[in-house]
This record gives C-alpha cells, structure tokens and sequence, in this order.
C-alpha cells in the first residue's frame, strides 16, 4: 500500500508548484544578464554571478537565502552587510591602479572632481521623484561609475535598494562606450576633440610612494568616513609602488580579487529576489543611473572646457569624461573618440588621470554622504 | 506629500553644496601637495640658451678664421660617462627589437612596436656595456620621449624626438 500521505509531503516540496510569476520575471532577468556577460562580455566578471545567482534564488524552496544556514544568507550576511568585501576589492583595486598619470599632471583631480556633479544631480532627481535622502544618495552615486563604492554605500544607507543600485552600477559601467560618445560629442566642437596635449612627464618611483600615504592621510583627516574606502585603495597601492612586497601586491591584485569578485557577484545576486526586485522603484533606479553616467560625463567635459578658459596649455576636454571612474573604460572610449579624429592623437595616457581621480573623487563623495546621513 | 518631497529637495540642495565644495576643496589640496612635492623628485633638464650675438659682434665684418675646434660636452657629463649613455641606449633598442622579433605579429606588423606604450607596455633592461674592454652594468627604461639610464647610482634622461 502506498500511503497518501507521502506524495501529499512530495507534492508540496515540489519548487515548480510554488513558483509565482515575479519568480519567472526574475529567472528571466537573471538569464539577461547571463546573456548580457557571455555574448556582449558586458562586465562578465560581475554580472555572470550576478545573473545566474539572481536564477538560483528565484527558484522556489531551495532555503539558500534563509537565516540562519542558507548558504547565500551566510555569504550576505557576514561578507556583505559587514562590508568586508567592497573594502577588499577595493584593496586589489588599489593593487592594480597606477596612478603615474595622475601624479604627473595633478590637475587631473579636479577632473575627477568635477565628474562627480553627476552623482549630485542624479541625487537631486531622485529627491524629486519622491525617495527619501537616504535612497536618494545610493542612487546618485551609481554617477560615481564605481561598483564597490555604490554597493558600500548602499548598504549604509538604503540595504533595500542594493540589487538595484549594484545592477546599474555594474550594467552602466559596461555601457560606457555607448552612453559617453553622444554626451562628449554634444558638448565638443571637433577642434577641441582635436586638441593635442603635451607628453606627460616621467614619474619617479619615490612620488608613486608618496601620493598613497600622503592621499591616505589628507582623506583620513579631512573625511573620515571615507578613509575606509580611500585605506584599502591606498594600501593595496602601497603594495604595488613599493615594489618590496611583490608577494602581497599579486595576492591582492589577482587570488584575493578573484575571490572577493565571486563573492560579490553571489552575494549581490542572492538580493535580487522578485519580492524585493520588483518593484516600481528598481525601474527608477535604472532610469536615474543613466541619467547619472550621463550627467557625470558632461560635468567632467564642461569642467575640462572651463579650465582652458583659464590655462595656458589646453587640455583635450574629452579628458574631462574620464572622470567618471569606470577604469579604464572611460578613459579607452576617450583614446578611441580622439584617434577617430586624428588618427595620431594618443590621449590615452592624459585620460588615465582624470579617470583614477575619479575613484578618488567617489570615495569621498560617499564619505561625504556616510557624514551628512549617517551609516 | 509635495512638502515632504519639496523639504527633502532642499536638503538634498545643501548636501549637494556641501559635498561639491568638499570633494572639490580635498582634491584640489591633494593637486597642490602633489604639484608641491614635484620639485623634490623630478628635476627638469634646463633648456639650452641660444646663442645670441652682441651689437659689437653682429657688426664685425665676416672672415674667415681658424678657430681651433673645442669639444663642447653636456655641462656635467664626462666622456665616459657619454659613451656609457650611447652605447646602453644603442643596446637597449637591439635587445627590444630582438624581444619583439620573436612574436609573429610584430616581424608581420612592425607598426605595432610604437603603441606599445600608449598600451602601458615599457620595456626595461639590464645591460652590460663593454668600453674599452671593461664591462659596466647599466640599467635603461623606457619613459615617454626617451630613456632613463640608470649607470653608478647616477640617473639620466635621454630624449628622443622624431622630427
């Protein structure tokens, strides 16, 4: 005899008859990113975990985001939440930044500066549109072209709004080369593209040495909500500059990285559950990160323009666009915009400073934020 | 609710001042401390002056003169220390093409060698030059417009420029 009783307890733990239609979306969304990764190679190395985990997590019954054992609840909790691992990517990140460019031609910061009114006027919309402050300042700083930071910060200040921001971040950012050109060429005239600027000097190794401590300390001082973003970047830095600790800067730069990146992608992935994703506030999100990366392109091109007013040696404006920090996307997408108008106008280098002050630049406007809302 | 939205707005409005002006005020010190310490570690070559006749000079009618020939070094730089410099760039530019000549895309497209920097890619060699029969070890990198050799603790630029 076979009791009745068993396939009832069978039926109910089968996934399929549990799955909703926000589920199915977000299998569907989750597959899209897949797609995105494998076939466009759109940031795959976030975005595939990202993806397939957001798969994973849809299916029903699996347990893997409950507290206390699910394993993605375990990887959320105590790798994310306590924001161990944004501030160790930000150390490999540091390990694999030079930033000679920057050093040689320092008034690339105000570049990177100037890149971040994107965040703020992404902000700003926001606010209008009816998020709190809170809300509002995690999705400005997607402007900020930098995963680590947004997903920082969001966790500080709207942990709800994670999934969303860090998709944007990370989907943006692999967008670059198709949101920058129009808004630099709108706001370029074909000679400025033009602009040839002067060889960037040499750097020495005892100035590469310098600039993380002495960063470290300025930032440290002066917003200390973001030294532990600016730390790590500069720690990881020292590693690579001092040139003693070849060991350490290769752990950070590739075996660490790698494993924070997996760790990262899943535990982002695992928040992009359809009760929480789905939501009339995600599709703002998105709709405001665009606006963003677009506004933090034109502030850094205007910026770049108002500082020929006043220098003596012109800077090529589309520099400027290289503020917002997607290293080294943005600053590839200007070398490629420059060579398209002159085939001999190497700017590459010139557009690596603004682009690593904009790292810079983000990490402190989150610090900013942590001060003024409080984590 | 427009209240609510208008109050959030305008801290919104503050917080975007105060954050501009702060992100802008610490990366415009750190530009300043940076320009600052340039001095301290990269020390320009001064340009040569050109020559420029005196009024006496430019009148005095041209003849011909035998002048005996001086040998005009780089203030600062010993024979030497020239042939040293000559010979380790000489050498570093035979052991780059040698390097490259061993990837197919470089004998196919020799082209390429010439963005390899603006790729981030510099080559950086150890070298032993042999003058007069007695070897020196010598250290050239390449930098943007040339090379720095490095020979005896001592640092020196090298330009290079293609007219």
């Amino acid at each position: 005899m076979i009791d009745v009783n068993v396939f009832t307890a069978l039926a109910q733990n089968i996934g399929i008859l549990h799955i909703t239609v926000g589920n199915i979306v977000m299998i569907l969304i989750g597959l899209g990113l897949v797609y995105l990764a494998v076939k466009k190679n759109y940031e795959p190395l976030i975005l595939l975990p990202i993806g397939i985990t957001a798969v994973l997590v849809n299916l029903p019954l699996t347990g893997l985001t409950q507290p206390p054992t699910g394993f993605l609840y375990l990887v959320k909790h105590y790798l994310i939440d306590t924001e161990v691992v944004p501030l160790l990517i930000f150390l490999g990140l540091g390990a694999m930044i030079d930033f000679g460019p920057l050093i040689a031609n320092p008034k690339s910061l105000l570049l990177g500066a100037a890149a971040q009114i994107g965040v703020f006027v992404a902000m700003l919309l926001a606010l209008l549109l009816g998020f709190n402050v809170k809300e509002a300042a995690s999705i400005g700083i997607i402007g900020g072209a930098d995963g680590p930071t947004t997903i920082y910060l969001t966790i500080k200040l709207a942990p709800h709004l994670l999934a969303a921001t860090a998709v944007a971040a990370y989907s943006y950012m692999s967008l670059v080369p198709l949101i920058q050109p129009p808004v630099i060429k709108l706001l370029t005239t074909k000679k400025e593209r033009m602009i040839r600027m002067k060889q960037l000097r040499p750097v020495s190794k005892k100035e590469k040495i310098i600039f993380p401590i002495v960063t470290m300390i300025v930032v440290g001082l002066l917003v200390p909500s973001a030294a532990p973003l600016i730390g790590m970047i500069m720690i990881g830095n020292l590693f690579r500059e001092s040139g003693v600790v070849e060991r350490l800067r290769k752990a950070a730069s590739e075996e660490l990285m790698n494993i924070v990146t997996i760790f990262l992608g899943i535990g982002v992935g695992s928040t992009m559950q359809a009760q929480t994703f789905l939501t009339p506030k995600t599709l703002m999100v998105l709709g405001l990160g665009i606006i963003a990366f677009a506004s933090a392109t034109a502030g850094g091109v205007l910026f770049a323009k108002l500082m020929n007013l006043f220098s003596k040696e012109k800077i090529n404006p589309m520099i400027g666009a290289a503020g917002v920090s997607a290293v080294p996307m943005s600053a590839r997408v200007v070398q490629r915009l420059a060579l398209e108008e002159d085939p001999e106008n190497h700017i590459l280098m010139h557009a690596m400073g603004p682009n690593v002050a904009g790292v810079i630049g983000t990490a402190v406007v989150a610090g900013v934020f942590l001060s003024l809302l409080g984590g | 609710m427009i209240l609510n939205i208008l109050t959030e707005a305008l801290e919104g409005l503050k917080i975007t001042i105060i954050g501009v002006t702060v992100v802008f005020a610490i990366l415009s010190i750190l530009a300043a401390i940076m320009a600052g310490f340039k001095p301290l570690f990269y020390k320009r070559t001064k340009p040569v002056k050109p020559v420029t006749k005196t009024k006496e000079e430019a009148k005095k009618p041209l003849g011909i003169k035998t002048v005996k020939e001086k040998l005009i070094l780089p203030s600062g730089l010993s024979h030497e220390e020239i042939s040293v410099i000559t010979a380790a760039v000489l050498g570093f530019l035979e052991y780059k093409k040698k390097k490259l000549e061993k990837l197919e895309v470089f004998r196919e497209l020799p082209g390429l060698e010439n963005i390899l920097y603006v790729a981030g890619i510099a080559f950086k060699a150890r070298l032993r030059v042999s003058i007069g029969g007695i070897e020196k070890p010598v250290e050239v990198e390449e930098v943007p417009g040339g090379f720095i050799v490095r020979y005896r603790g001592k640092e020196y630029r090298v330009g290079l420029k293609i007219q």
